[in-house]
């Protein structure tokens, strides 16, 4: 799906007004997003960018994948 | 998801508390390690809120009553000599044999490493695949039946692919192993013989591994590490419970864990933890370290780096069985090193093919390629003083060297060969004799 968002933390929030309730599923009481939800800009871990923070351009890609355990 | 789940309900009618014994032996549920919430004691692995992965909750209390000393004593020398702390309702039917492998001093080892005392916890010898796998496995599959499943699979990196095809066989059930498909021969054989669907897959571990996650959603299977990891991962507490019971009840000072997803070494402290906690050892001091392959350390590297998150990588290492890119329990194994004082350390592939030879030549124990890490990893560790040379430590050594051959194939240096005659024979002594006097 598109949407309209200039941070990651601003994407969660437009998430939350097209679906309810998924913020909470997304990101923790400290505001930061869940440790075994992996969410990537251009496949790129936002770990290693800005978390919430990080910038978004036109054209972006953000993945939202549970992190699946095994091994 | 809800289907593949929920193969049996659990009918807990009346609430009966000596039902729910039956039905759940010492087990009290399954709990998210994030948030707390608790589900049933179905095939389920992840919270249903949170993603946070599910860990099984036990009655201490009734167990306390149920496991001493004196008990575990006098029960057969297997790993289900501790079974009260094992999630299995009733008596194992897959596996009854499986663990007390040797702990082995290893003086002549401790000497080269130059530390006071050393010793192996020896799972090349583990039965029956020789390696640690059998520990988990023989959990999951004795669970997986209580549960009412007829087929089981794995995603693996050679040794639980192993492991599920033989215990599988031997308890009548049918199995599916899914592996990359670049793995060592031996490996792939020693899965093939007991006549599993064995699947390669165009890619490495983590690929394997999701592609696991979508069939076990799909497909009414128990898969051991995926919707089955709950029971599965707790079968290897038990190496941590016979290594402080054949100390004389002693946890050790110092305990080197190679890590793959960092189960093992999340899951051997946490059998320190419960034997302190039920009385059976003393606390104290105790430091657990994680060794990994330079080719593939998103723990260690984050262990040296003060981070309490790993970044993914692309393994390229020969320890194969340790080529997990994306470990699911890095954060865990992170906390409990950082907890109880112990270092993440990586070492490259020669010097796991030397700790191979290192641990051959010193202590006539043939391990894998993870095991030449673990001695790799050690050597490091000493060297540079996290293990004090006054200490003691344990190396857990987790699978057979006849399994990578491959990787020490070309390193294990050259026979001589000579004519059946006894002057060939006494010139070739002659000369080494020379070559060892000249260096």
């Amino acid at each position: 799906m598109e949407l309209e968002a200039d941070t990651i933390g601003a994407a969660i929030a437009a998430l939350q007004a097209k679906y309810p309730g998924i913020e909470e599923r997304l990101v923790d009481e400290a505001g930061e997003v869940r440790r075994f939800v992996n969410v990537y800009v251009n496949e790129e871990d936002i770990r290693f960018l800005e978390n919430k923070d990080t910038a978004l351009k036109d054209g972006d890609e953000i993945s939202i994948i549970p992190a699946i355990a095994g091994g | 998801m809800e289907h593949a789940t929920r193969l049996r309900q659990t009918r807990v009618g009346n609430n009966d508390s000596k039902n729910m014994a039956d039905k759940n032996g010492f087990m009290k549920a399954l709990k998210c390690r994030e948030c707390g919430r608790e589900y049933p004691l179905e095939a389920t692995h992840v919270c249903e809120y949170d993603f946070g992965p599910l860990e099984v909750v036990y009655d201490y209390e009734r167990i306390q009553k149920s496991m001493t000393k004196k008990a575990i004593e006098s029960r057969p020398q297997t790993m289900w000599r501790y079974r009260e702390l094992l999630p299995v309702a009733g008596d194992p039917t897959v596996g009854q044999q499986v663990g007390f492998t040797p702990l082995v001093k290893a003086d002549r080892l401790a000497k080269r490493l130059g530390i006071r005392e050393l010793w192996i916890k020896n799972d090349t010898v583990n039965y029956p695949t020789l390696s640690f796998k059998d520990r988990v496995v023989s959990v999951a599959l004795s669970r997986a039946r209580e549960l009412g499943f007829e087929t089981v699979s794995c995603a693996s990196t050679g040794n639980l692919a192993n492991s599920v095809a033989a215990n599988a066989a031997a308890a009548g059930l049918k199995a599916y192993v899914f592996i990359p498909h670049d793995l060592e021969q031996g490996k792939v054989v020693n899965s093939l013989i007991y006549n599993p669907k064995v699947i390669k897959i165009t890619g490495h571990y983590d690929e394997v591994n999701r592609l696991c996650a979508e069939i076990a959603g799909k497909f009414p299977w128990a898969f051991v590490n995926v919707n089955m990891r709950p029971y599965y991962a707790e079968g290897s507490k038990s190496k941590g419970f016979e290594i402080m019971e054949q100390l004389g009840w002693k946890i050790p000072r110092h305990t080197v864990v190679p890590m793959a997803s960092g189960s093992l070494l999340t899951k051997i402290h946490k059998s320190y933890q419960e034997m302190e906690k039920l009385g059976f050892v003393d606390g104290g001091a105790n430091s657990v370290h994680g060794a990994q392959a330079t080719g593939c350390s998103p723990i260690s590297k984050a262990q040296k780096a003060g981070l309490d998150f790993f970044k993914p990588v692309k393994p390229d290492t020969i320890a194969k069985s340790l080529a997990i890119g994306t470990p699911a329990d890095g954060f865990y194994a992170l906390r409990c090193m950082k907890q109880t004082g112990g270092h993440g350390e990586d070492v490259t592939d020669e010097e796991i093919r030397e700790g191979i030879r290192l641990l051959a030549e010193c202590e006539g124990i043939f391990a894998e390629t993870a095991g030449g890490v673990t001695v790799g990893v050690a050597k490091k560790l000493i060297a540079s003083g996290k293990i004090p040379a006054d200490d003691s430590a344990v190396l857990c050594v987790t699978g057979n060297g006849l399994k990578t051959l491959d990787a020490v194939i070309d390193h294990a240096g050259e026979a001589t060969t000579i004519g059946p005659r006894l002057r060939e024979f006494e010139a070739m002594l002659d000369d080494e004799t020379k070559s060892t006097a000249k260096a």
